[in-house]
């Protein structure tokens, strides 16, 4: 089991050692040349002022939702929860997409802000509503009686509540901003995983591709590391036992309407605008003619390569979930966070490395089924890693103790205990990994099998053509695969 | 000498269903008022009134001869310069044991001063820079208590501060908790449902049944002259027999006694406390 959590971190780690062989290929001078230029400030300034900008109007959009939502009474909330998390499913080149098939001017720094922030806002609103939630209502009301204003206690006492889950959320939103290749390219906004892309397809300077990338490395490292240090210092959201008391909601009295409003246009925008303009070019596409046969095509190669990712990925992210909820020495928790950082990493940089090292170790699997699978597996494998963890800590230990004193061996008791009760975590994460996949595609461009195409690659190829009718069927089986399960999985969970 | 505190047939519906029924009563000044009653008995509700948390539907709450609450006035819990114990404390988690107590106070020179005051009074000096979450339950109460006493409140309220205490620290910490409200000459009003701790710490209790006031008296009365034999039996054990009241004098199988108060005549219910019984041997 040890073992193979340790191949995991290792798999995990593999290409980022290919990256740095790749970006001193010439030499350290030569490194530290191509970073030492104007054009890689620029290049990070721009990329940096996206995800300030994504970051700050996601702020204010998922805390003021979340307080919306939990804290007034606005009409229809638990339909507008849902509604206001639902873009996070939506493929950020899917939206992308359907703006600048409407409106082409948007192409740019906007249009990236615009397309980013609508898919990556719910990164705030989740976990601050969460909190929110968890506030005792009681310690408002001391702080009343202390002689402090409404106001004043939502300065002092709630915004201080929610900062850790806003401050995440945040990290996470800016972490994403950074990564995206599909809007930014789509938006053709410069910012690194573009300029990365292209520095790689136009194929004079291969070394630049692998030291921007390098850069970008350490900028999402230090965002990631700032991530888990806010996020290691929440304290206990309440002190003392017993049932904590629901806040009372704000009577929001005549702002009702206005603030409803508001809400609804936030939705319309990030949700319905989208899925409109995909339907709208999709009906023009029917009358010219769908290629049906390529679609169903692209559809079964994208499940193909999904189930076989979702398998490797499960292998590996069993035991290191199992791992990391039961043991907690200093080696499982450093191969549980290997495989956490290389997740936050950019999908082109993974792809990227994921080519250098095919082209130095395996030459023959350069372009090849397994290579791709490989790189899903780095990318992707702490996604089920997470659901396993959580889904094992459910079941107490006494539960396996038990068993061990019934006169189980350590492994029979993972096979007969522990996995079974682990079960529906470990299906859901697969579910999660399998969707994922069959959304990626800076990674797949890169490292598609020739002559393979899935749902996101024929969507990308007619996009970049500016065929939008063409691209209608694709983005609307993305949006159906990636949005209806989302969906569901967000309703149940809002009824129970 | 005026009260401290006076509520005034104050009414309060949640839902159609009346929680509070006209519940009167005052306390003056350094005086510890209890409000006892069992569970549902809109107990905290009338607490809540106090505190400003909710407003009552008929009546008032005057505060220092002003009004805080009436049919035209409503002071927000700000400004009414009372403090607030909830159940289990409700202390801040972000903030340490200065922080909490001091939360109320203004960028004062006094305010470290006072900090320190508080906590002595409360038996928790020294605890200062301590996280609120490695306290214990009595000490988290401890704690919640000197944060309310610090802004010097015309009046502290407290609900049911002890109840989520292991009933072995009880006594003592709610001696503690009397103390420093003594020593700080603070005006109280505790809820609670526990007869015990009532009889213990009160100069004045407010039984409450189904939402109303039964009976509002000094202890010793209250326990010597019960309004009806619902407060009498929620104060004690008691044993109950049957009599018939004449002249001044109840003649019942085990005895005659005198009458109480009022002068009863006819047939009546004679309560005898249980500890008050003794049973000595007969001659017969």
């Amino acid at each position: 089991m040890v073992v193979i959590a340790v191949v995991a971190a290792v798999i995990a780690a593999l290409p980022l050692v290919y990256l740095v062989v790749q970006a001193s290929s010439r030499g350290i001078d030569s490194l530290v040349d191509e970073i030492w230029q104007r054009r890689t400030l620029d290049l990070t300034l721009r990329s940096l002022a996206l995800a300030s900008m994504v970051t700050v109007c996601s702020l204010g959009l998922g805390i003021g939702g979340a307080f919306a939502v939990v804290r007034t009474n606005v009409p229809l909330r638990r339909v507008l929860t849902v509604l206001l998390v639902l873009p996070l499913a939506m493929p950020s080149y899917v939206a992308a997409y359907a703006w600048i098939s409407w409106i082409p001017a948007l192409a740019g720094f906007w249009g990236a802000v615009l397309v980013i922030t609508s898919i990556s806002f719910p990164f705030v609103l989740l976990p601050v509503a969460a909190s929110l939630r968890r506030l005792d209502s009681r310690q408002e009301e001391v702080a009343r009686s202390l002689g402090l204003t409404p106001a004043r206690v939502t300065v002092r006492l709630t915004l201080r509540h929610i900062r850790p889950a806003a401050t995440a959320g945040g990290l996470m939103v800016g972490l994403y901003a950074l990564s995206d290749f599909g809007a930014v390219a789509t938006m053709r906004f410069e910012s690194f995983t573009w300029v990365i892309f292209g520095a790689y397809r136009a194929g004079f300077n291969p070394t630049r591709a692998a030291v921007l990338s390098l850069v970008l490395v350490v900028i999402s490292v230090v965002l990631v590391w700032s991530e888990l240090y806010v996020r290691g210092d929440g304290r206990a959201a309440k002190v003392g036992g017993g049932v904590t008391q629901p806040p009372p909601r704000l009577d929001l009295g005549r702002g009702r309407v206005p603030i409803t409003g508001v809400l609804l246009a936030v939705v319309a925008v990030t949700l319905v605008i989208p899925a409109v303009l995909v339907v709208r070019w999709f009906v023009e596409a029917t009358g010219s003619g769908v290629e049906w046969g390529e679609l169903v095509s692209a559809t079964a190669q994208t499940i193909l390569v999904a189930v076989l990712a979702t398998i490797a990925v499960i292998v590996l992210a069993v035991p290191t979930g199992v791992l990391a909820a039961r043991v907690s020495t200093r080696w499982a928790r450093a191969t549980e966070r290997t495989v956490f950082v290389i997740h936050a990493l950019p999908g082109i940089v993974i792809g990227l490395s994921v080519v250098y090292l095919g082209i130095r170790l395996v030459p023959s699997m350069y372009q090849r089924m397994p290579m791709l699978v490989f790189a899903y597996v780095v990318l992707f494998t702490s996604l089920a890693v997470g659901s396993v963890r959580s889904a094992v800590e459910l079941s107490p230990t006494a539960i396996e103790d038990s068993a061990r004193s019934l006169g189980l061996s350590r492994f029979a008791t993972l096979r007969r205990v522990t996995l079974p009760l682990a079960r529906p975590g470990i299906t859901a994460g697969a579910a999660l990994v399998f969707l994922t996949v069959m959304k990626e595609l800076p990674a797949t461009i890169l490292l598609r099998p020739t002559g393979m195409e899935t749902l996101a690659t024929e969507l990308w190829t007619r996009t970049s053509v500016a065929d939008y009718a063409a691209a209608s069927p694709y983005a609307l089986v993305l949006v159906l695969v990636a949005a209806v399960p989302a969906a569901l999985l967000t309703l149940s969970r809002e009824t129970q | 000498m005026n009260p401290t505190l006076e509520v005034d047939a104050i009414s309060k519906s949640f839902d159609g269903a009346l929680v509070v029924d006209r519940v009167s009563f005052s306390v003056m000044p350094g005086q510890i008022a209890v409000i006892v009653g069992p569970s549902g008995s809109g107990k905290t509700t009338v607490l809540r009134c106090i505190a400003g948390f909710e407003r009552p539907d008929a009546g008032s709450v005057l505060i220092e001869g002003r009004i805080a609450s009436g049919s035209s006035t409503f002071v927000s819990p700000e400004r009414r310069h009372v403090g607030y114990v909830p159940q289990e404390g409700a202390l801040f988690p972000h903030l340490d044991v200065a922080g909490n107590v001091g939360f109320g106070l203004g960028r004062t020179a006094e305010r470290s001063a006072r900090i320190e005051e508080c906590l002595t009074m409360v038996g928790m000096g020294g605890f200062a820079r301590r996280r609120v979450d490695e306290l214990s339950g009595g000490q988290q109460q401890r704690v919640a208590l000197a944060r309310a006493m610090a802004p010097r409140p015309r009046i502290i309220l407290m609900d049911e501060p002890f109840s989520a205490l292991d009933a072995a620290l009880r006594p003592e910490i709610c001696a503690d908790v009397v103390s420093a409200l003594r020593a700080d000459a603070a005006t109280a009003v505790i809820v609670t449902h526990d007869r015990d701790e009532a009889l213990a710490v009160a100069d004045l209790i407010a039984v409450m049944m189904d939402g109303a006031v039964i009976q509002c008296d000094d202890p010793v009365s209250l326990h010597r002259h019960p309004a009806s034999d619902a407060v009498a039996a929620f104060l004690g054990d008691v044993h109950v027999e049957a009599g018939v009241a004449e002249g001044g004098v109840v003649t019942t199988s085990s005895g005659t006694f005198a009458a109480g108060p009022g002068d009863p005549s006819g047939e009546v219910e004679v309560l005898v406390r249980s500890p008050r019984i003794r049973v000595f041997p007969g001659r017969r």
